[in-house]
């Protein structure tokens, strides 16, 4: 067709008659997908930056303080008791712990429609259809949830890193513990992976991404305000008898924050985080046993994935 | 060579039967596959690409065993499905190249030739709007671009002219008949309307309640036993009648003008003495062809119980 007016020459079909991967490893197309979209969401940015706050506020006062040293004698000698006081690890479970909400929102963001979705349009059949397996499906889209959450829970962290081993060696930041970072980088592991389980298995639950987002937003902030209430009242019950006091605390664990925190606390090492000149951060309750809170979270992860399983088919079987 | 073949394929859905000893083979071209609904024609085409287990017997896809190559099988075959499917949030041309992508095309060949499709099926400047805002018509052809981006060898398609209007309808077929004939790509087409079937179709396999009734060529199943002919004359005219009649055929009025003549004999010597008789009786001779049946009479003769 020479005078076709498209922008196309040529409309008639052609059969591809070009190179094909081999049918493997379909999650890689799959994640990229799902990592594109999740990244072109401005939400998403906005998320990313809202869970940074702690770390951008920790640089701006440490930047403050390095003024300060310059400025005058007292200030430096009080400037210098304080980044001597400074507890870096704390820093981190800090800026972990406040992003949370932040992270509930990215984890929304990338995943809560991404199943929900494909039931409301069939796109099973799209998937499933081509040299793509079950498997595949499922892996892709666990990882295109969890780089995009385990990015926004890592990368901050990593740039607060850089910025402490490159001005704050004197003062501890790398000699008071050299294996901060990998602890950083297992705490964001698990964080991500949770949170990526977990709202998988809700959004294979639903046909609308907005049902499966108030899900789990519901999950989120029910457990947590269960938990800690509960905890509360049992605690005031029984007064001064301390074993049931811990258990009491212990509940907060049982949360998805709470096992979040949980597991971060064991790989820090640390029960109670201070944010600066001796304020806490809230979150004062003893770490929980890693047995029990390693325990607690592969199986609800893995009851998340085992349901995603299930829902997921391109046929229903009847009879 | 067949480009689909099997064997005693039974498939289940727990206790129901959905297909029920199934031994076919599907020629290269255009296979019709039809069946009231609920004769197991979408499970056939479900167990072809590995959405269901056949509970016993097998077969084969473009060469590759059902039960082990499942990926090969589904590189090679594209599928339209009868539902309304896409991937959400995205447009035309990004879920057809995310398709090709799927099937194995590198990210740039997917862009390129979902550009390609998309213009081949019709979408034009639509294919750059969102698939959840599309027509009926606009979606089923989205569904036969993304099905056919990756340049498969079989297609499957699954009542492609659901919910068309009758020119939405015509260009849907239109298309079909086209990719089906002469492209290299051999298509197995499940419908239960035998019109749409009659026109794109050189084969049909015909189903009834998972059991298979008939297949073979369309121009064989329409074919009448003992080949008699069907003769126009240009008005009604006893004396031609007479003279069939004296020669040993038998003659049956279909309608005015129009009769159906059994004979013994060769098919040319039968249109030899039909000329003769027309000449004897003076009559004109508008039409002269092979007894068939419709497509809808071999139909129900096949499914009749």
């Amino acid at each position: 067709m020479s005078n076709a007016t498209g922008p196309i020459a040529d409309l008639s079909y052609r059969t591809y008659d070009g190179v094909l991967d081999p049918p493997t490893q379909r999650w890689k197309v799959i994640a990229k997908q799902q990592i594109m979209r999740t990244i072109q969401h401005k939400w998403f940015w906005r998320c990313v930056t809202g869970a940074s706050w702690y770390y951008i506020i920790m640089i701006i006062v440490l930047a403050f303080i390095d003024s300060a040293m310059q400025g005058s004698e007292r200030g430096a000698q009080q400037a210098l008791e304080q980044l001597g006081a400074l507890d870096w690890t704390a820093q981190f479970l800090n800026g972990y712990s406040f992003g949370q909400l932040w992270y509930l929102f990215i984890a929304v963001i990338a995943g809560a429609g991404s199943i929900a979705n494909d039931n409301k349009s069939n796109a099973l059949l799209v998937y499933l259809s081509k040299p793509c397996t079950k498997k595949d499906y499922l892996w892709g889209k666990w990882v295109g949830v969890f780089v995009p959450v385990g990015a926004a829970m890592l990368v901050p962290a990593l740039f607060f890193y850089l910025f402490g081993a490159m001005n704050y060696r004197d003062f501890g930041f790398i000699s008071d513990d050299p294996w901060l970072l990998l602890r950083v980088i297992a705490m964001t592991i698990f964080g991500a992976a949770f949170h990526a389980s977990l709202v998988l298995g809700v959004s294979s639950m639903f046909n609308q991404g907005r049902m499966a987002t108030a899900m789990y937003v519901g999950m989120y902030f029910i457990t947590n305000i269960v938990t800690v209430f509960l905890g509360v009242i049992i605690s005031e019950a029984h007064g001064a008898r301390e074993s049931i006091q811990t258990l009491a605390e212990g509940l907060y664990y049982c949360s998805i924050d709470g096992i979040n925190i949980g597991i971060a606390k064991i790989f820090l090492d640390i029960d109670v985080a201070t944010v600066f000149m001796g304020v806490d951060n809230g979150i004062n309750v003893d770490r929980p046993a890693p047995l029990l809170a390693f325990g607690v979270m592969i199986g609800i992860s893995l009851l998340a994935l085992r349901l995603v399983w299930k829902r997921v088919r391109a046929v229903e079987v009847v009879g | 060579m067949p480009v689909a073949d099997f064997q005693n394929l039974t498939v289940k859905y727990g206790s129901f039967v959905a297909l029920e000893d199934f031994t076919a083979s599907l020629p290269e071209g255009c296979v019709g596959l039809l069946g009231p609904n609920g004769a197991g024609k979408t499970t056939l085409i479900k167990t072809m690409l590995g959405f269901v287990d056949p509970a016993q017997g097998g077969g084969h896809i473009l060469g590759h065993d059902l039960a082990t190559e499942g990926p090969m099988i589904r590189q090679n075959v594209g599928y339209m499905p009868e539902q309304d499917c896409h991937i959400p949030g995205m447009t035309a041309v990004q879920f057809v190249a995310y398709a090709g992508e799927l099937a194995g095309l590198p990210s740039n060949q997917a862009l390129r030739r979902a550009h390609e499709v998309l213009e081949y099926c019709g979408l034009g400047e639509a294919r750059y709007r969102n698939v959840e805002t599309y027509s009926t018509g606009l979606k089923q052809r989205i569904k036969l671009a993304q099905a056919v981006v990756h340049g498969p060898k079989l297609l499957l398609l699954d009542e492609p002219t659901n919910g068309l209007d009758p020119r939405g309808r015509e260009e849907m077929l239109a298309l079909i008949r086209s990719v089906s004939h002469g492209k290299g790509l051999s298509v197995l087409v499940s419908s239960h309307l035998l019109k749409d079937i009659e026109r794109i179709c050189d084969h049909v396999v015909v189903l009834l309640a998972g059991k298979l009734r008939a297949a073979g060529p369309i121009r064989d199943l329409k074919s009448v036993k003992g080949q008699p002919v069907d003769v126009q004359l240009r008005e009604h005219n006893l004396e031609f009648v007479d003279a069939i009649q004296k020669m040993g055929m038998m003659v049956e009025e279909l309608r005015k003008g129009e009769y159906r003549i059994y004979s013994d004999t060769k098919l040319d010597e039968t249109a030899r003495q039909v000329f003769a008789a027309a000449r004897r009786s003076n009559a004109q001779v508008r039409h002269l062809a092979l007894a068939q049946r419709s497509l809808e009479e071999a139909f129900l003769e096949a499914v009749h119980v």
